[in-house]
């Protein structure tokens, strides 16, 4: 974590020292040296957590007094994904900001520094500085091309609705402090552990999943993610798509393992897995239909981001350790998948850009490839296998129980219908069919060079290679829910924390098998994807029909400030009230 | 006592929670938020608070002896102050852009983002 922030600060602050060669050469440097080190701790913590004491405040007779970081593989791959993704997005925008100075790589690297302490933190406080972190990095990502309107809309609309979301967030903290006299998340499970749950400890909880939902745009606290995610540029939302939301969830689940985990058992553990997955249905169902009547590149992406984000919550919301560990795979192989997607849409913009919406077919290779990356990346998203996502999907549902076919079905909806709605619209812009409007102001702030350069390319293939990589590792399966088992272990990770060592062996899991009809399925998705993307092209009246069906939801989409804070609160007010019947 | 003093978290948040739904003005919304940023700060305060308690500096403590204050919940608020001022210089800061660019400070007039390039 130091390395991305000390960089940082070099770029920021040594701004005029340095050549342009010199702040590329630094930035890429430092997210590759991140990289590895990230990759080296997750190596380490294969076995048993790494737990690291800041200035050597060891805990004192089972009493924590310092502040801790807590590496487990879980964490360990967060990191490394993220900065892998920093790394794309810095290639990239070597090209696409000419002339930003020092500015934007620095808070790039800010971002991967923050997602690190995110990941790995042992404390809830500093996660919640970690959180505010991120998200104050990302307005100004979001906002970067300050002299224009939509990005300002959208970074003022993320500002406002994550602000509340932090200090919602920030009560809670305060509120499980008073409670339990501690801030390090291992002692405050084991001051809660055994315990009745009581009101308090609901609206605590209620609090902390409202914070950290509004961050994963989980509806209906999603409102503000398409608003941002289809006004940043291109390499901001690598960032933001394959980590930023993911964060959120990774948040709630770590504090969910390691605080309530010890605390709601029994029926009321029951209740609360019915409320998220209920949740996770309606946000993936929301996303998929909003994705599919949305006609700009980047706003689709930005559904289906939160319909990804409603997936991931079902297979949280299922509670168990293998369906935890699919999650933990198909978020990170649909990251670089979404990541290499952003960057090719952002690619095909600036062609649009250049040729004032002219088709794009017959216009040369290196078109063709970025229409190839945002084709291939949308077959992956539908779970073509070998991608990770197709792995990581069916451990998911493997893991689900009694659940699965229901799980199932989302699924398949959820990943025919978004795969669907990027192939439908790449199509129309490869036909030239839909009216693009040119902003000067972002052209002039991305004119440069040739018109596609390879070098805005490479990165887009690479993430989009890294996701098919990822599928293809052996044991992939294996790892990810041996991983997701040793993050679920309540009572090891307080061991190790508060005794330095682990109270026993971990459970040993095993990954379930690859079947041959599953394999079909996930094919069948594509398939099936493909099939329904030419079916929204085809039939008008199809569109018509959706269009007019969704007239209310589209308008509750407006980009209204407002609003979006109406609905947070009143998302807030309805899961306390459910969550407090929960505990009864 | 204490009742009508987690009113106060309750009520401050509140009120600036509608102040920021209902705001015509983003220099107005940006100063509600801050409202609602000084519940948090109270309710910290609160948590901290030991009854007849004093300040928890303790080269003072031989003159003094007796409870402090918990001084972790202090040095929170602080963080939480820093972090609200530069969440409020950010939104401040778009807030200029934003009169500079459409001249209004009128949230309602930026909805923009149904009209974007592919």
């Amino acid at each position: 974590m130091a390395v991305p922030l000390g960089a940082a600060a070099l770029l920021a602050g040594a701004e005029r020292y340095l050549g342009r060669i010199g702040r590329d050469i630094t930035a890429l440097a430092a997210a590759t040296a991140t990289a590895v080190l990230a990759a080296i701790a997750l190596n380490d913590s294969t076995h048993r957590p790494i737990v690291y004491w800041f200035g050597d405040w060891l805990p004192e007779r089972g009493t924590v007094i310092g502040v801790d970081y807590v590496v487990d593989p879980m964490g360990g791959g967060l990191a490394l994904l993220a900065a892998l993704l920093s790394f794309g997005a810095l290639v990239y925008s070597q090209r696409f900001f000419s002339g930003t100075g020092g500015r934007y790589p620095a808070l790039v690297l800010v971002f991967l520094g923050a997602s690190i302490d995110f990941a790995w933190t042992g404390d809830l406080f500093n996660l919640f500085v970690a959180f505010e972190l991120v998200a104050v990095v990302g307005f100004i990502l979001t906002g970067y091309y300050a002299s224009e309107e939509a990005p300002l809309q959208g970074a003022i609309n993320f500002a406002v609705t994550n602000t509340v979301g932090g200090l919602i967030l920030l009560m809670a903290v305060t509120i499980l402090y008073g409670r339990t006299g501690t801030l390090n998340l291992a002692q405050m499970g084991q001051q809660l552990a055994g315990h009745r749950p009581d009101g308090l400890v609901a609206v605590a909880l209620a609090m902390l999943g409202a914070g950290f939902l509004v961050k994963a745009a989980v509806v209906p606290w999603h409102f503000w993610l398409p608003d941002a995610y289809g006004t940043a540029p291109a390499p901001t939302c690598v960032m933001f798509a394959g980590v930023l939301s993911e964060l959120g969830l990774f948040g709630l689940a770590r504090v969910w393992e390691t605080v309530f985990s010890g605390v709601v058992t029994g029926p009321a553990e029951q209740h609360i897995r019915l409320v998220f997955g209920a949740l996770g249905i309606l946000t993936a169902l929301v996303g998929t239909v909003m994705a599919m009547v949305e006609s700009y590149g980047r706003r689709i992406l930005g559904f289906v981001v939160v319909a990804h984000m409603g997936l991931y919550l079902l297979g949280f919301a299922v509670l168990r350790t293998v369906s935890l560990g699919g999650v933990a795979l198909l978020a990170a192989g649909d990251g670089f998948t979404k990541a290499a997607l952003f960057l090719a849409v952002g690619v095909l913009r600036r062609r649009r850009n250049e040729t004032g919406g002219r088709p794009l077919r017959g216009s040369g290779g290196r078109v063709g490839v970025a229409v190839g990356v945002v084709a291939f990346g949308a077959l992956a998203l539908a779970d073509l296998p070998p991608f990770a996502s197709s792995v990581g999907k069916d451990i998911v549902v493997s893991g689900a129980g009694s659940a699965a076919a229901l799980i199932e079905v989302i699924f398949v909806i959820t990943s025919v219908g978004t795969g669907g709605a990027i192939l439908a619209s790449a199509a129309r812009v490869w036909r030239g069919d839909s009216s693009g409007e040119n902003s000067p102001a972002e052209e002039q702030a991305e004119s440069g060079g040739t018109p596609v350069a390879v070098l805005l390319l490479v990165p887009a293939v690479l993430l989009l290679a890294c996701g098919l990589a990822l599928g293809l590792l052996p044991d992939i399966a294996g790892r990810a829910v041996r991983a997701a088992a040793m993050f679920s272990d309540r009572r090891n990770y307080v061991a190790s924390v508060i005794d330095g060592r682990m109270a026993s062996a971990g459970p040993r899991l095993k990954a379930p098998g690859v079947s041959i009809t599953s394999l079909l399925g996930d094919g069948a998705e594509a398939v099936g994807a493909v099939a329904f993307a030419a079916l929204l092209l085809s039939a008008k009246r199809l569109q018509g029909a959706l269009g007019a069906a969704t007239v209310l939801l589209r308008k509750l989409h407006s980009g209204h400030v407002a609003d979006q804070v109406t609905w947070s609160l009143a998302g807030l007010a309805t899961l306390a009230g459910l969550l407090g019947v929960a505990f009864r | 006592m204490s009742i009508l003093a987690y009113s106060v978290v309750a009520w401050l948040f509140l009120i600036g929670m509608y102040g920021v739904v209902t705001s015509r003005n983003l220099i107005a919304m940006v100063i509600c938020l801050s409202v609602s940023q000084s519940a948090t700060d109270v309710l910290i305060l609160e948590i901290g608070y030991v009854h007849g308690g004093s300040a928890p500096v303790f080269v003072d403590l031989t003159r003094r002896p007796g409870p402090t204050v918990d001084a972790i919940m202090q040095a929170l608020s602080l963080t939480d102050v820093v972090l609200g001022a530069a969440v409020s210089a950010l939104l401040l800061a778009l807030a200029i852009q934003v009169e500079k660019r459409t001249g209004s400070l009128d949230p309602d007039d930026l909805r923009t983002t149904h009209r974007l390039p592919w």
